[in-house]
């Protein structure tokens, strides 16, 4: 189970960043990071958030500290919905993936304003609904994937 | 979860990033964490992909793809004739140059080491903000921060980021991206500034009694340190007068093909050089001098 389980992630991580190569400035990982905190695993959640902040700083052009508070948030705009909604529930998808687009828009830019980089406005704003388009769908199918281990965590 | 609860989760939260973000500022230990992980790991998946890409690229190029060869052919051959017959006259023009260099003892210009690498991947995840791409080169084959990268047409920018085996190139594109250059014919010398993607680059500081036309190219200059003197770096595009400021508006579009670019070249310099700009000659400090003079 615990090797099926590395394969999955592995796997998993190989194809976001294949993924984000051909999707620019679309965060396909918090999907990864989403799917670990429906599984409750708090282990499993830790080191998924690592490797995701990792990656990303690694991927990216500015200086550590943005994915802490993009994943950060994510994680806090997931534990308020989880508070309110099921987290089967497409309200409870929707309302995440929402959050997550004006969160994308919201701290690209105030983080590029801060070290002095512009960014221009229509390129972030397309990203951003990107990411709130592409989320909900990688989400479902991977949750899918996943055999319904969130299914049985609610 | 209670408010308060939730407020004392925010106010941790904030601090720790605080913490993390200056320390980080102060040491880059961070940075470098993530470049010696998450860039490498990067690398270590694309790269494959990348070969696995090109190999089947190559296959339908070397064997499928032969329509319009022998076409091409004479073509190219047209071309190798006349361009034979180019370099025929440079090598006496650089000739020339040798016996005037020695006559007027000007110090001899150092080369710098060329190192190819592979474009692997584009701007990648949502905290690529600047115009970048990815290459198969990093500390351990000398990519280091701030080593110039080129093209065969010219400049494209300049290593940001440096894994082991991977690094990240901040393109000529870049607003924050700025170079020393003069213009090759009139020898008008200026900063060269990416204006952002899709945007023309700028270049700044040209007195508005500068003569320079559209089409020059620009080159550049050495000044700076960064680049070594003489590489095209992009042609003049519009030179307008200057509004409401003592210099003349001016943009260019870069000769590298930022956007198609598949293979670059490292500029590593000379290792007894590092650190020491390149030193203008004579003639080039006298005419910078003259043109300051003019602008004033």
């Amino acid at each position: 189970m615990r090797i099926r389980n590395i394969i999955w992630w592995t796997a998993f991580f190989i194809l976001a960043i294949l993924g984000q190569m051909l999707l620019p400035g679309i965060d396909l990982m918090v999907v990864g990071l989403i799917i670990a905190m429906q599984e409750r695993n708090p282990l499993q959640i830790i080191w998924v958030l690592i490797l995701c902040m990792l990656l990303q700083e690694g991927q990216g052009t500015m200086d550590f500290g943005a994915s802490f508070c993009w994943y950060g948030l994510t994680m806090f705009i997931y534990y308020i919905g989880r508070a309110i909604f099921e987290t089967e529930n497409i309200f409870f998808i929707l309302l995440v993936c929402a959050s997550l687009g004006a969160l994308h828009f919201g701290l690209m830019y105030i983080f590029s304003g801060l070290q002095g980089v512009s960014v221009p406005f229509k390129r972030l704003a397309l990203e951003s609904v990107g990411e709130m388009l592409i989320v909900p769908i990688l989400w479902l199918a991977l949750h899918r994937l996943r055999g319904g281990v969130a299914r049985h965590a609610d | 979860m209670t408010p308060k609860r939730i407020f004392l989760f925010l106010t941790v939260a904030l601090f720790i990033f605080l913490g993390l973000y200056t320390w980080n500022r102060k040491t880059d230990h961070l940075d470098s964490a993530a470049n010696a992980t998450g860039l490498e790991a990067t690398g270590l998946v694309l790269k494959p992909y990348h070969w696995i890409v090109s190999e089947i690229k190559g296959i339908w190029e070397n064997y499928l793809d032969l329509v319009d060869i022998r076409a091409e052919n004479d073509a190219l051959r047209v071309e190798l004739h006349e361009k034979q017959e180019l370099v025929s006259r440079l090598a006496e023009d650089r000739e020339e140059l040798l016996r005037l260099r020695k006559l007027f003892q000007f110090s001899e210009r150092l080369e710098w080491n060329k190192v190819g690498a592979q474009v692997i991947g584009r701007r990648m995840g949502p905290l690529a903000v600047l115009e970048s791409v990815m290459i198969d080169k990093g500390v351990a084959n000398g990519a280091l921060p701030g080593t110039p990268v080129v093209t065969y047409r010219g400049v494209a920018g300049k290593v940001l980021r440096a894994g082991a085996r991977s690094s990240t190139v901040m393109l000529l594109t870049n607003p924050g991206f700025k170079v020393a250059v003069v213009s090759q014919r009139r020898r008008v010398p200026a900063v060269l500034s990416g204006g952002g993607p899709g945007a023309p680059l700028e270049v700044k500081y040209i007195p508005a009694h500068a003569e320079l036309l559209p089409g020059e190219m620009l080159v550049t200059s050495g000044v700076d340190g960064g680049f070594p003197k003489g590489v095209p770096v992009a042609i003049v595009t519009s030179v307008n007068p200057p509004a409401g400021n003592p210099f003349l508006a001016v943009t260019a579009a870069p000769l590298a093909e930022i956007d198609r670019m598949e293979e670059v070249l490292l500029l590593q310099r000379p290792p007894h050089s590092v650190g020491r700009p390149e030193k203008p000659s004579p003639l080039e400090e006298v005419e910078t001098a003259a043109n300051m003079l003019g602008a004033e």
